[in-house]
């Protein structure tokens, strides 16, 4: 490494052209660099479950639909009816929508004066007020229509559009959402509320909030860093250095993902600001170094030569374990995490490269004719912090017992009380439209969240058969009493309001199989395919629900599941699925992610240690303060109500691998003086001259990731916050804890003596 | 010269269109292709959006009474769980059509109501209103351009309901018919919602000349829009020699069983 960054300093122009070259090329791919806002990249894609869930898509369609919600207290009354028809007919033509299900494509049947008559819910709208009342009387009363499509007052309705799935892309997805939403304004007016959600809306919203959130979190993260580095190097032109590294490892990330086809999604997005913010942090420990050689009164190439000299081997390691830190999310099972892994992994390998080769190279250019820093003494606080720190360790083994046992405990009740958490709506904040939306409409009709069940039978006609039928309704009874299911639809309840049109009897089924096929040939086939095959050996319950918490919906689909289990007849199967179900299910995936990353990070960085300093204690040594985070982190978490999601599953393994960095600057400034020093003096030593680096780096690094506090997605929101609490506590643990550690497990002569860290 | 020929051409064109009004050729096809007595059988094939098919059996026993008025029955032979399920339509002179429908788990004729006519046909893309046979005095007919479907030169004829009672009775906006001019048989109709977005196309095919100016199609197919659905029938049988019996269409005759084969 040393050689390498040696030969770029002896060849600065080659060096900046090859890497010109480079970033020339690099402009090609970015042209398939797309946004994805895919719901399956929240999936776990080794979960069983999800070849059942798409056998079950493949049998009864999609869930995604556009959803229209219409409130307005004179709702049924010719004007309004006649501008709600109205607004289905245009919204029905649009391109992306396949159908239109609402109060006028229900068949309603009745049988009055002898008169049997089966026709649309609401065919025209009424003329008379009298026909109006009667109208929302019925459809209130509707049996398929009541909450789904009707609120119990008629003031609220909903318009279920289904979507061309040829037309599934994002792109097409956010043109549909901007559809609807100009077709909507149309009828501004018309309505005393009209508004649009589901899947496209959902996908517009995404693909919207990440482009603001890039053009907030980049320039919020470029200016903390310039300000973070003006006040270290007390020089603009200097703090420009590090973006110039950044900028061009952003460019060759960006070509890595468009050369592969990696999407850029509600996580990948934040990787450059994560470039700019972590990759910075290299720039500043070598700037640094070659500004003290610069104040010591070296010349410019003396000054690079004693900065490889000094860090060419930590910027290794620190980089390697930066690296890990990333990599290790890259074997999550969830796309979304792994595409993240992967993205964040080749941002942080390329950094350090480009890092190693650049700089050397820009400073041997300039230091012929630019001074990149001022000559000026630090700042007092750096002379302070040490001054503290030393009278803190004068008593080292209670100094140990108060800040580990107290991470220790905090992190054991942070662990018993976080929830897990992965759901579509709890990406956004609760004062965002898309939630708010979702809110107003669960206030008057059925949530928004749904699942499905799924009964199989082993021949055809079976589900026309009435005791397969009596199982459907007797587990849509169960769900109807369970309190936290709003609907539930099915076949069965298109049968039961026939049959009970037609006969008046109080059974919900007609006793026999030819009576269910004389009904169902009352109904368009197009009307049923979501609840039955065509050959009756599949049914389909669809269920809907406002259960938005991962923890509080997964146990109660588990005691349906059982319920199922324990109840079906043996000439059924039956089981819950769903695409909310598959995203909620992922949750066991980010608990076991979060272990095995946490535990793969953690073993690296002590075996990285282990062989930097060929001493297996100094691996321990090391590894000890990047621990304690963690335990600050889960009781953060629960403390301020922060669940487990995919975001914030990531900032453990991140901030390990970042924290670790500072630790092996100051350990390998330790060995360096213990040749010479007791180890009281050696740490004395390496903490005054490794605080300003430290400090400045944590603390460029909090304030770097909580620009992303600012992001509109919650979990962004909440894995920064919670990365600038876990680096300062990392910053803290530096300065209290390794010092203290290297005082108390190091003696004299204890350091491996054989070993050359430089 | 050859624009003036052009000219001379559609001016005759249209003069000869104008020879024959839109209605007079809507009763004209009706006059031309009606039986005494026709009895078909047939398969139909129901086809949703996946390709997935469901086929039925059924024959339709039709009768022109003295007058003109028809009576027609549709019985369903398979799959068995439907089998015996039975539609009765009676013409009626100047007004809505009745229609019946019969039920074998019930044993009960059941009338249908008058708006129902916009609900679809046990399952397939036919309406009840499609079932019906064409009563010009409830629609207005309007010549639209000629067109050539294949080799044939049409007549394309717009209607539209009447009145404001025929439109509320009606599922449809307009309807165009395509009419073969050579034979004045219908090959072709488009139907569009009140909207008037075509939401239906029926095209009849496999034509066969039964006797004199009498055609038939032993195909129809309905590619239904709005549905993503179609319907396919295939004419399996015909018969248009035996006579079919008065009684067939009454309601005892039904309820007694004696219409199953």
């Amino acid at each position: 490494m040393q050689k390498l960054m040696y030969w770029f300093s002896r060849h600065p122009r080659r060096t900046l052209v090859t890497i010109g070259i480079l970033s020339l090329l690099a402009l090609i791919p970015l042209r398939n660099v797309r946004i994805e806002t895919s719901v399956k990249s929240m999936m776990d894609q080794h979960d069983p479950a999800r070849q059942f869930y798409q056998e079950t898509r493949d049998l009864f369609g999609t869930e995604a639909i556009a959803l229209i919600y219409i409130e307005d207290r004179d709702l049924f009354s010719f004007r309004k009816l006649d501008a709600l028809q109205s607004l289905i007919f245009d919204l029905e033509g649009l391109v992306g929508i396949e159908s239109a299900i609402s109060l006028f494509t229900l068949t309603d049947i009745t049988l009055s004066d002898d008169l049997l008559d089966a026709r649309p819910l609401l065919d025209l709208p009424p003329t008379t007020q009298e026909e109006a009342d009667r109208l929302r009387t019925r459809a209130t009363q509707h049996p398929i229509a009541r909450r789904l499509f009707v609120s119990q007052e008629g003031d609220a309705t909903a318009i279920h559009l289904r979507l061309d799935m040829h037309n599934g892309h994002d792109d097409q997805m956010i043109a549909l959402a901007e559809r609807i939403e100009d077709t909507l304004s149309a009828y501004a007016g018309a309505f005393e509320r009209l508004d649009q959600t589901g899947r496209p809306y959902i996908i517009e919203r995404q693909s919207a909030y990440i482009a603001r959130d890039q053009k907030v979190m980049l320039p919020l993260a470029v200016g903390v860093l310039l300000i973070m580095l003006t006040f270290m190097l007390s020089s603009f032109k200097g703090a420009t250095l590090p973006l110039l590294t950044s900028g061009v490892s952003i460019l060759w990330t960006l070509a890595f993902m468009g050369l592969f086809h990696i999407p850029v999604t509600v996580l990948s997005f934040m990787v450059p600001s994560l470039i700019i913010v972590i990759g910075s942090t290299e720039d500043i420990h070598l700037l640094a170094e070659y500004h003290e050689g610069r104040i010591r009164g070296m010349a410019p190439k003396a000054a690079i030569h004693r900065m490889i000299q000094r860090l060419a081997v930590a910027v290794t390691f620190t980089a390697v374990t930066t690296l890990l830190g990333f990599a290790s999310i890259a074997t999550s099972t969830i796309p979304l995490l792994k595409q993240f892994g992967w993205v964040a992994s080749f941002g942080l390998f390329v950094n350090p490269l480009i890092t190693i080769s650049l700089l050397p190279a820009v400073l041997a250019l300039l230091s012929d004719r630019s001074v990149l820093m001022k000559k000026n003494k630090p700042h007092r606080i750096f002379f302070i912090i040490p001054s503290i720190v030393s009278r803190l360790r004068r008593r080292p083994r209670l100094l140990l017992a108060a800040t580990c046992l107290p991470c220790l405990a905090f992190g054991i009740y942070g662990f018993m009380q976080v929830e897990a958490d992965n759901n579509i709506i709890g990406y956004f904040k609760p004062d965002s439209p898309i939630v708010k939306r979702a809110d107003r409409l669960t206030e008057k009709l059925a949530g928004v969240e749904s699942f499905c069940i799924r009964l199989d039978a082993d021949h055809e006609g079976a589900f026309k058969e009435p005791e397969n039928l009596s199982y459907a309704l007797r587990l849509q009874d169960y769900m109807e009493q369970s309190g936290w299911i709003d609907r539930s639809i099915s076949l069965t309840d298109y049968l039961r309001h026939i049959h009970q049109a037609l006969t008046g009897s109080a059974e919900p089924l007609p006793e026999s199989r030819n009576g269910v096929a004389e009904y169902l040939l009352l109904l368009h086939q197009s009307e049923i395919e979501p609840y039955a095959t065509p050959d009756f050996r599949h049914l389909n319950i669809i269920v809907r629900h406002n259960v938005r918490s991962s923890k509080k919906l997964m146990p109660r689909i588990g005691e349906l599941q059982q319920f199922i289990d324990r109840t079906c007849p043996p000439r059924l199967t039956a089981a819950v699925t769903g695409e909310g179900i598959l995203v909620n299910r992922a949750v066991y995936t980010i608990i076991s992610g979060q272990v095995r990353s946490i535990f793969i990070i953690a073993c690296f960085a002590a075996l990285l240690l282990s062989i930097l300093f060929k001493s297996f204690r100094f691996g321990i040594i090391g590894l000890i303060p990047n621990l304690l985070p963690i335990g600050i982190q889960f009781g953060m978490m629960a403390l301020l109500d922060i669940p487990l999601n995919v975001a914030t599953s990531m900032a453990a393994a991140v901030c390990i691998g970042l924290a670790v960095d500072d630790t092996i600057h100051l350990l390998i400034r330790f060995k360096s003086r213990h040749a010479e020093l007791p180890p009281e003096e050696a740490v004395e030593s390496a903490l005054r001259h490794m605080v300003k680096p430290i400090v400045t780096t944590s603390v460029s690094l909090s304030l770097g990731f909580l620009v992303m506090r600012f992001s509109l997605f919650k979990p962004i929101g909440d894995f920064a916050l919670l990365s600038a609490i876990m680096l300062t506590t990392a910053l803290l643990a530096d300065l209290l804890v390794t010092p203290t550690l290297l005082t108390v497990f190091t003696q004299p002569g204890a350091t491996p003596e054989k070993s050359r860290i430089p | 010269m050859k624009l003036n020929l052009i000219l001379l051409s559609l001016s005759l064109a249209s003069l000869a269109a104008a020879e024959l009004p839109a209605r007079e050729i809507i009763e004209q096809h009706i006059d031309r292709h009606t039986l005494p007595d026709e009895t078909t059988v047939m398969e139909i094939k129901l086809i949703d959006r996946k390709g997935a098919e469901n086929t039925q059996h059924l024959r339709r026993l039709r009768k022109t009474e003295a007058g003109g008025l028809i009576r027609s029955l549709v019985v369903y032979d398979a799959p068995a769980d439907i089998k015996g399920i039975a539609l009765l339509t009676r013409e009626n002179e100047g007004q809505s059509n009745d229609q019946w429908l019969y039920f074998p788990s019930r044993r009960r004729l059941q009338r249908i109501a008058q708006g129902r006519r916009s609900g679809y046909f046990m399952g397939t893309d036919f309406t009840y209103e499609d079932m019906d046979p064409e009563k010009p005095d409830q629609f207005s007919y309007a010549h639209l351009p000629e067109e050539r479907i294949g080799d044939h030169l049409c007549y394309v004829i717009e209607a539209r309901p009447a009145d404001k009672q025929a439109a509320r009775a009606s599922g449809y906006g307009k309807r165009e018919l395509w009419i073969r001019k050579d034979i004045l048989f219908c090959i072709q109709v488009k139907f569009y919602d009140r909207q008037e977005r075509l939401i239906k196309t029926r095209t009849h095919s496999d034509l066969v000349n039964l006797e004199g100016e009498v055609w038939r199609a032993n195909r129809s197919f309905v590619d239904n829009l709005d549905k993503s659905h179609q319907t396919e029938v295939r004419i399996t049988e015909r018969d248009v020699r035996t006579e079919i019996p008065d009684d067939t269409f009454r309601e005892r005759h039904i309820t007694t069983g004696r219409y199953m084969k």
